[in-house]
């Protein structure tokens, strides 16, 4: 983060001399240090903090503190800081975990959050971690990770949360555990007896009648006693004759009007100096004397600083040398309404000065905030062009994303590399919708402005853009144009900006694999993977490896796969870092151990990929990641596990995703419903793919033989299997025919463009379709073929995937060309390991599909029309309606509308 | 004004009482099906209603309606806290 950590965030506050103590809060807090969590939720000006800091000031334990605020809602800074405090009590705390962070991207909250418990478990003494204003936390990253730490709480820790509000974490599993102990604003206001201390230690003495109405008015909320005496002192002091029991009568009204009652009080008491340093000053979140001496143009802002102090008006110290200090919140926020009321056109003038100030401190985050507070957008575009792009890299997305938010359209255009770095971040996950608007600003900027382009940085910019074209132009399927762009900001890419040069290899490495041309893909990835660790550039590095890996994969090489996937999961071991970018890597590392039939290893791959992709952002690993859970499960035969994985990734799909993945969601639903006995889903899933199988088997056109893709191989595979399922009911085995046809095809395809996972599984289906057609030989044939194509590289789950036919198949012969006896065990003994399916619920199958016409008739029943509107909407009668609605009642075994429509959509029919 | 009430937070579709207590900052003390809606019964002070609603809110739930049982009786005796 530029500039460093604000030491004064991490500052325990101490007491006023002055302070009333608390000694059945303290008891009470005492009492609940055995337990995990302390809780102090209470609305502001209830002495939260003063009590907590009181509490540690008892304690034998050693006790650090974090004080948050708005800014501290984005994960990694919030991390950064939490870590920091930790190293307030031992300096080895979180250092495992500082290289999870600058890896660039964050590490999933569960990994950063056990290994920070596992640092923690390793002390001998207790020690108290206190964060403060916790409502300012909302963000679901942080909040999961302190839900893990709450859950594993290491015995060395007890965490104390302030707050405003309840925070949504599950604490009410720990209340009814015991597990928290809880103060409350009920438990913080002052009664009649605080009241009366309080107000000796400001000077005041008033009579028990006095002290009681007091009480009474302000309900023991403490800030409003605390004004009340200070403008009671001032009352008093100037106007002897003044009766306190007036001043307490005429007090009424909500806390809020309590409070801007006498604060205005309290104000018009202050000299114009004062009134006016306070109001000048209430724009700053912290206050300095050489800043205030920046806003205010004045010299004495540090003697003034220790008036208010010392006045004890409502300033609160961040350090011990007295440098730091900041309002009272409820206090500030007053300050800041009259300041808008009395001088709003100045404020901005106050912020512009307050952001310079910060420059010169090379205290960004602050400068940028006030830039923005003072609408001055020439300078919040300059603060983040010079340091978006390596604020984004480290992680800080939400921080910077909260800026560029804040800034009006026409102004971001002007930005060209904080929208750069934007969009490249949301290309990097995938998120090209999301990326487009940064596209869009980029494209003003760069395509329509001559001036850019003249200096070195601005060509390197300029190729960094035509790399990034050619990416989107490559996801968009235009590969030619893709190449262009990337040749040509080779072309003019500065010779040391090995980052982008990287970027741009890895760029013409993904059109040739497109392509189909993979001798130079995997030329252009080894280019990609040079310039990239010239460059540290960790992102066109595990990009390229990740392709080669999968290419790898799909031409059946599956030792080279593991050869190149395996170092990457090695080298985030070691670094105990797991960036969310490797999440393919432990796909292809899932889909590996699937084939070699570990089952375990493949779940354990899968799940850490889906882990990453999930906190990454990347919707397309997301989707393949349940893809293979849903297979897995269906190899282990918990056939309800597989159909709730499969679900998920079928509500996945309505997000942007390239076809490939709805093709192998297909793919997977068709192989799923079928093994569940749901031939109508099956269907039904293909036919949205553009299959047919009314009067004849129709599939989507054959792309030319070279470019027939892993994913469109799969979907035309589940087609057959489909095909193959009609035939052993007994039905229409003339469509084997056409199938067993477009098998040749395939065969042929996939074997001339090497993707050999495809080929195959079509031999094995078609070895089944020779079977069920009576030509064993044939049959027999495609065995060996599948055999001898799989055994070198040691492929079991394709096999077992086909599930039990193919077992029985391979028991039924001796001989199978040159395939060694050993292998065909292996492969058996893996069918032997298998489970029965789990029984599936009688309603989540059809026995017999619905027809076209009675699933369009369905469609408009639950569009809510009646038989008549159905009747002239389909062109038919009215007779010829309820002999369907009939018909479809009694295929889905229900007896009305409603029940029809609830079936429909179990079946997801609809 | 900071004591603690019985309120009913009314909110759209059923709710899983054990299911939703797993996770939610403030035990409910009982849901109550109203039609296709539910009413969540909690004793909360100010700051434990505040952070009910922005779990209901973050949780996706449709807010109806929100109010205290009319006879204003806290939870104990709110003058026993007192010294």
């Amino acid at each position: 983060m530029p500039g460093d950590l604000l030491q004064t965030k991490l500052y325990t506050p101490r007491l006023r001399p002055s302070f009333v103590p608390r000694p059945h809060l303290i008891q009470k807090l005492n009492q609940g240090l055995h337990r995990k969590l302390t809780l102090i939720s209470a609305p502001a000006g209830f002495g939260k903090t003063t009590c907590i800091s009181e509490w540690i000031h008892t304690l034998d334990y050693p006790a650090t503190w974090l004080s948050l605020d708005n800014g501290d809602d984005d994960p990694r800074r919030f991390v950064t800081y939490f870590i920091a405090a930790l190293q307030k009590v031992d300096m080895t705390l979180g250092q495992d975990s500082e290289d999870l962070l600058s890896a660039g991207q964050l590490s999933p909250a569960e990994i950063i959050s056990t290994t920070l418990i596992n640092n923690m478990l390793a002390l001998a003494d207790h020690f108290l971690l206190v964060l403060d204003d916790f409502h300012v936390i909302q963000d679901r990253f942080i909040l999961q990770f302190l839900e893990n730490l709450i859950a594993n709480i290491p015995p060395p820790l007890h965490l104390v949360l302030i707050t405003r509000e309840d925070p949504p974490l599950p604490l009410a599993r720990l209340r009814a555990n015991n597990l928290l102990t809880e103060i409350r604003a009920r438990d913080l206001r002052f009664n009649t007896h605080d009241t009366a201390i309080f107000l000796e230690t400001l000077g005041l003495s008033l009579s028990p009648k006095d002290i009681a109405a007091l009480e009474k008015k302000s309900e023991g909320w403490i800030v409003g006693l605390q004004l009340a005496g200070i403008a009671l002192q001032s009352s008093l002091s100037v106007q002897n004759e003044s009766d306190p029991s007036a001043f307490i009568a005429q007090l009424s009204g909500s806390h809020r009007f309590f409070l801007s009652y006498l604060t205005e009080q309290v104000l018009d008491q202050q000299s114009e100096e004062m009134r006016q340093f306070l109001l000048q000053t209430a724009i700053l979140d912290k206050l300095h004397g050489d800043l205030c001496n920046a806003v205010t143009e004045r010299t004495d802002g540090r003697f003034l600083l220790e008036r208010l102090f010392n006045a004890n008006l409502f300033l609160i110290p961040l350090d011990d040398e007295g440098e730091w200090y900041r309002y009272h919140h409820l206090f500030r926020d007053l300050l800041r309404d009259r300041q808008h009321v009395l001088r709003g056109e100045e404020t901005a003038v106050l912020h512009q000065r307050a952001s310079q100030w910060y420059v010169q401190a090379n205290m960004i985050n602050m400068a940028i905030h006030h830039a923005l507070a003072a609408q001055d957008y020439e300078m919040a575009v300059d603060l983040l062009e010079s340091y978006a792009m390596q604020m984004i890299m480290q992680g800080f997305v939400k921080t910077v994303n909260g800026w560029v938010e804040a800034i009006p359209e026409r102004w971001r255009s002007q930005s060209p590399r904080t929208n750069l770095a934007f969009a490249w971040m949301h290309l990097l996950r995938g998120a090209y919708p999301q990326a487009s608007p940064y596209l869009e600003q980029l494209h003003a900027t760069l395509d329509n402005d001559p001036i850019l382009q003249q200096t070195e940085a601005e060509t390197s910019l300029k190729a960094d853009w035509l790399v990034m074209q050619s990416l989107v132009l490559y996801m968009e399927g235009k590969l030619a144009e893709s190449k262009s762009k990337a040749e040509h900001a080779l072309a003019i890419v500065p010779e040391q900006d090995d980052r982008v040069r990287s970027l741009a290899y890895y760029a013409l490495g993904s059109v040739c694999q497109a392509s189909l041309e993979f001798d130079r893909a995997v030329h252009f990835y080894q280019l990609a993977i040079q310039y990239g660790r010239a460059a540290e550039n960790l992102v066109a590095e595990m990009m390229s490896m990740t392709n080669l890996a999968m290419i790898a994969l799909e031409h059946g090489k599956l030792h080279l796969a593991y050869e190149i996937a395996a170092p990457i999961d090695e080298r985030n071991e070691q670094s105990g870092s797991l960036p969310p970018m490797s999440a393919v890597v432990y796909g292809v590392l899932g889909e590996l151990f699937i084939q070699w039939y570990q089952l375990d290893r493949a779940r354990q791959y899968t799940q850490r990929s889906l882990q990453l992709s999930r906190f990454g952002g990347y919707n397309t690993a997301v989707v393949l990641g349940h893809v293979t859970l849903s297979r897995l499960a269906q190899i282990e035969g918990d056939l309800e596990a597989a159909l709730e994985e499969i679900q998920t990734a079928v509500n996945l799909l309505p997000v942007e995703l390239p076809e490939y993945i709805r093709q192998e969601v297909t793919a997977q639903q068709v192989n799923l419903y079928l093994a569940c006995n749901r031939p109508a889903a099956a269907e039904l899933a293909l036919r949205r793919q553009g299959f047919s199988f009314q009067d004849q088997f129709i599939f989507p056109d054959f792309p030319s033989e070279q470019a027939i893709s892993h994913s469109l191989g799969l979907l035309y595979n589940s087609s057959l299997r489909y095909l193959l399922n009609l035939a052993k009911n007994g039905r229409t085995p003339d469509k084997l025919k056409a199938g067993i046809d477009l098998a040749n095809r395939l065969i042929t395809a996939t074997l001339q463009s090497q993707k050999t996972l495809v080929a195959l599984t079509t031999y094995l289906l078609r070895a089944q379709m020779y079977a069920a057609c009576g030509e064993i030989q044939a049959s027999h044939s495609d065995y060996v073929n599948a055999l001898e194509l799989a055994e070198t590289e040691g492929f079991i789950g394709v096999f077992v995937e086909q599930g039990q036919p193919v077992a029985h198949a391979l028991t039924q012969s001796r001989q199978f060309g040159r395939v060694s006896k050993g292998y065909i065990n292996n492969i058996l003994a893996a069918f032997t390991h298998l489970q029965s399916p789990s029984t599936i619920d009688q309603v989540s199958f059809l026995v017999e599909p619905l027809s076209e016409r009675e699933l369009e008739v369905l469609r408009l029943m639950a569009d809510g029309l009646k038989y008549k509107e159905i009747a002239t909407q389909l062109f038919i009668s009215l007779n010829t309606v309820r002999y369907h609605v009939k018909a479809l009642y009694g295929k889905l075994n229900v007896n009305n509308r409603t029940q029809a429509i609830s079936a429909a959509r179990q079946l997801e029919l609809l | 004004m900071q004591g603690i009430y019985t309120y009913h937070v009314e909110v759209q579709d059923e709710v899983d009482e054990a299911v939703f207590n797993a996770a939610s900052p403030i035990q409910v003390q009982g849901v109550r099906l109203n039609g296709a809606n539910s009413r969540l019964i909690i004793y909360a002070d100010q700051s434990g209603l505040i952070g009910l609603i922005r779990h209901l809110h973050q949780q996706g739930f449709v807010l109806l309606s929100v109010f205290r049982e009319p006879f204003f009786q806290e939870k104990g005796n709110e003058n026993s806290n007192r010294r």
